[in-house]
């Protein structure tokens, strides 16, 4: 389907939502909790915060759960019995809505939806991603720490959103991307105004600190550059950058149960730990914090884009601002690439 | 739609104690092997204690079952030691790529294994020897710590029956007993002793890290072999198997699915993160 | 930014330092990703300890360092430090996990650190209510142990008693069982198991942590109701009588659990039955590594 463009008022917008909510919608949106804004389910618009320029968390974990059931067994006598855990996620809910996300984060769904189907397909992630719907809110002020113009987006960037509404004063201007955003709005469409491309203000000329190229080239060349092992001595190795981000995928298996029942499940993983890498022998090829922080670059910057096209990052700073020791993955790629 | 992460069961048809600490276990799905390559490997558990990796060390060319050998150390693979015959083993694959058996048709082939590394060793071994005809002179050299940590010892004698087929088996120095009668020296100083030269040749070689290291090193430097001509399995740490989990990654190599199986010449090509 | 006669200060006794061979590495605070963050700095050459700096955004305790393989390597390490964060110091000492003699340390007088997540909004005041719990019931603005010290230039923190540092918890401690757990249950739902508690504190340095062992599997996996319960549970027992109170674990929890309550709380307790505070006296046993005749024993029933 091509793009559709509308615009719709600030009170029209608040109706919207109001709406889909009374439709049994879940909406999930930027919400104020414990000092800082996380994503949550909201009851009423107002408990949207749209002002704030990104949550603390990514919205991840509607993608990709911090622990996920892929299936449960039981024995009795001699037989086994498994349940498989795509059995609840295909029932997952097929009518939950981001509201008031940004740009970076709905670019990160098509970006990890490739290695979760570059070969072996993970309806896992496929199910809760066909059914997630997502209406983002573009960037009106980027700050310090963003850096997804860098990363092949932009503080407008419809990459991703089913739609991608634009403020202008107290309306919004709505681009609709696809059929999924078509069909969430269409039972309200009487609160659209539909309009045609030109009357949507044509994209700011977001300007970037660095090339991202650049940065992969000297990934490219300088595995072994002193560079790492020195700028990362201040990485205390906890899983915050990844975690907080919206496009680290990695995961662990493991099984939780006795010998009557129990469940293999897939719980949040990070190159950040000693162990991640760790050989039973007691060989482990990631010895320092320096080669694990080199490893997150690595798979950001380099090895994700050769393998999958895409750079495995939107650029929305959650790692630099959420580290507790300051590291700022911006300066590091900008870093990286000055000395390319 | 399926899932990806769900394993099959498969009935224990025998388990061989190869050593104190190390087993082989032989299974069966509907009463046979499955088909797979040699080189490839699976996700085996006994369910409640977790997932281990492990290369698959039978002839696919046997197609009666299927084999894989581990050492018991942590949980997971304690939980698989506590399975007798006729117990089910949770079990997913083959995955990941194999040995290019089309390129060492007509060669002379000199496999090299290193302890519990000998099983994918094994598995490409058996698979040649049981079309023997279709190689040249075949070379095995196999080392352990110890004797007594010496895998497959009750087939040794097996493997000798074939035609033009010399078996070495070593163990590092302090590791022999006094009625050892096989060599004593590691792994790649009884390798540089051996009359092979690179010429026609194809070398397999597997196990821990540091041996291969120098295996490489010998084969390469002071038996001139071709770096293409050097076939070595990555023992990364895994998970999904499926090239998802990014636990494997070695620079933009998932080892998962596009190893286990590299050639030296292509392990040159990636950062030293293994 | 111009350098601070702090600042001065601590660059002119890292300078000698490193030029006298006293030691290979300062640990200090340099200027970090915006104007109200600070970030560690790592000196091995004297020319970099201009960069070295000091301010109420000095919010991270350097002493984490000190348990981490590539900073031990360095041997001889200077290392700046406030007061909360030298009672680490001490603890790491007390148990036995660096040697006295190995460390040059540079005390600064500290009266109080903002709030990371309010300076991040442009908070720059220091004052009681904008300063971290801790900093409100601080003893130790000057630390008790130190090399060196470099006075402050920043006036003394003003306490009305108008905001009461941790507060929550006597309002915990009226509650009922049930309802103790109910708010606990709801805090740990939203835990990820991202570890930085663990990795953030100085004294959490197990080389193998026991939610890394899994035979037996003493912490479930999961990141939800049992694993994120047990998880929290057992480190804060693995800290009671350790923690010093530098809340560093609930400054970098990045899903805002509020985890100095327990420490806190610990603490409170650890002192009403042992007369024990961690981290004062690099002279003094530990106290759960020691027994007396005289410890509170009314639990024995």
């Amino acid at each position: 389907m091509e793009e559709k463009y509308f615009e719709i008022s600030g009170e029209n917008l608040k109706s919207f939502i109001e709406r889909i909510i009374a439709d049994d919608f879940e909406v999930i949106a930027p919400i104020d909790k414990d000092g800082d804004t996380f994503y949550g389910k909201i009851n009423r618009f107002e408990e949207a915060n749209l002002d704030i320029l990104l949550p603390k968390m990514s919205y991840k974990e509607y993608l990709l759960p911090k622990t996920e059931t892929l299936f449960e067994y039981s024995f009795s006598g001699v037989n086994t019995d498994i349940k498989d855990g795509l059995e609840s996620v295909a029932g997952a809910n097929q009518k939950r809505v981001i509201f008031g996300g940004r740009p970076c984060d709905a670019g990160a769904g098509p970006i990890m939806e490739k290695v979760f189907n570059w070969d072996f397909k993970d309806e896992f992630f496929n199910e809760r991603f066909k059914n997630l719907t997502i209406v983002s809110i573009a960037c009106e002020k980027p700050d310090n720490y963003c850096f997804c113009t860098e990363m092949q987006l932009s503080p407008e960037s419809s990459y991703g959103s089913d739609v991608l509404l634009k403020k202008a004063g107290d309306k919004y201007f709505a681009i609709v991307t696809g059929e999924k955003g078509l069909n969430l709005i269409k039972p309200y469409i009487n609160l659209f105004k539909e309009i045609t491309k030109d009357k949507v203000p044509a994209e700011n000329d977001w300007k970037k600190l660095f090339e991202i190229e650049k940065t992969k080239s000297f990934l490219d060349k300088n595995f072994e550059h002193n560079y790492f092992q020195q700028r990362f001595l201040s990485c205390i190795g906890c899983g915050v950058c990844t975690y907080t981000c919206p496009t680290c995928h990695c995961f662990d298996i493991q099984d939780e149960g006795n010998l009557k029942e129990g469940r293999r499940i897939r719980n949040w993983d990070s190159c950040q730990f000693g162990i991640f890498t760790l050989h039973t022998s007691g060989h482990n090829p990631r010895v320092t914090q320096g080669d694990r922080y080199r490893q997150r670059l690595m798979h950001k910057f380099k090895i994700y884009s050769e393998k999958f096209d895409k750079y495995l990052c939107v650029g929305c700073g959650r790692c630099s601002r959420n580290c507790p020791e300051d590291i700022d993955i911006k300066e590091v790629a900008k870093d990286l690439a000055d000395m390319a | 739609m399926e899932n990806i992460y769900l394993p099959k069961l498969a009935e224990i048809k025998e388990i061989i104690q190869e050593t104190a600490d190390t087993k082989t276990i032989r299974l069966t799905i509907d009463g046979g092997g499955i088909d797979f390559l040699p080189g490839q490997f699976g996700e085996f558990s006994f369910m409640g204690e977790g997932e281990s990796t492990f290369g698959l060390s039978s002839s696919p060319l046997r197609k009666e079952f299927f084999e894989f050998s581990f050492r018991y150390s942590g949980r997971a693979t304690s939980g698989i030691n506590s399975l007798n015959q006729g117990d089910k083993i949770a079990f997913r694959g083959p995955y990941g790529n194999y040995f290019d058996t089309s390129k060492m048709k007509g060669k002379n082939l000199v496999f090299v294994g290193g302890g519990i590394g000998m099983a994918p060793v094994k598995s490409i071994m058996e698979y040649c020897l049981d079309q023997r005809d279709d190689y040249g002179k075949i070379t095995i050299l196999y080392g352990a710590r110890s004797v007594n940590d010496l895998l497959y010892k009750n087939i040794f004698d097996e493997w000798k029956k074939y035609k033009d087929t010399e078996l070495i088996v070593t163990v590092d120095p302090g590791g022999e007993t006094s009625d050892w009668t096989g060599k004593v020296g590691f792994v790649p100083t009884i390798l540089e002793q051996l009359p092979l030269k690179g010429e026609n040749s194809i070398a397999i070689v597997c196990g821990p890290p540091i041996m291969i290291k120098f295996a490489l090193k010998s084969l390469e430097e002071k038996m001139g072999f071709d770096k293409a001509d050097i076939i070595t399995t990555l023992e990364n740490r895994m998970k999904c198997g499926l090239g998802k989990c990014g636990r494997c990654n070695v620079g933009s190599v998932y080892v998962c699915k596009d190893g286990p199986v590299f050639t030296a010449k292509e392990l040159e090509s990636l950062p030293n993160d293994f | 930014m111009a350098n601070t006669k702090t600042d001065e200060k601590l660059q002119k006794i890292a300078k000698d330092l490193l030029e006298s061979g006293e030691v290979s590495l300062i640990i200090g605070y340099t200027k970090g990703s915006n104007s109200q963050r600070m970030r560690p700095l790592f000196v091995t050459r004297t020319e970099d300890a201009d960069k070295l700096s000091f301010s109420p955004n000095a919010v991270q305790d350097l002493a984490v360092f000190l348990k981490k393989a590539e900073v031990k390597k360095f041997g001889k390490i200077g290392i700046v430090v406030k007061g909360c964060d030298e009672k680490a110091v001490n603890a790491l000492i007390q148990e036995y996990q660096i040697s006295r003699d190995n460390i040059k340390i540079i005390g600064v007088e500290c009266n109080g650190v903002i709030r990371q997540n309010i300076a991040d909004k442009g908070e720059t005041n220091v004052s009681e209510s904008t300063v971290y719990d801790k900093c409100l019931i601080c003893e130790e603005h000057i630390p008790v142990l130190y090399d060196f010290l470099v006075e402050s230039e920043e006036p003394k923190l003003v306490l009305s008693g108008k905001v009461k540092p941790y507060s929550e918890i006597a309002r915990l401690e009226s509650m009922s069982s049930e309802e103790k757990n109910a708010f606990w249950a709801n805090e740990f739902d939203k835990c990820i198991k991202c570890y930085a508690c663990r990795q953030a504190c100085p004294l959490c340095y197990c080389s193998r942590c026991i939610v890394e062992k899994n035979t037996p599997q003493w912490i479930d996996t999961n990141s939800e109701e049992t694993g994120n319960a047990q998880w929290n549970l057992i480190r804060a027992y693995h800290l009671s009588g350790r923690c010093i109170g530098c809340g560093e674990c609930e400054r970098a929890c990045p899903v805002n659990i509020p985890l100095m309550l327990i420490n806190e709380k610990m603490a409170i307790d650890v002192y009403n039955m042992f007369g024990y505070k961690s981290g004062l006296d690099i002279n003094a046993k530990p106290v759960f590594g020691v027994f007396s005749e005289n410890d509170f024993n009314d639990f024995i029933k």
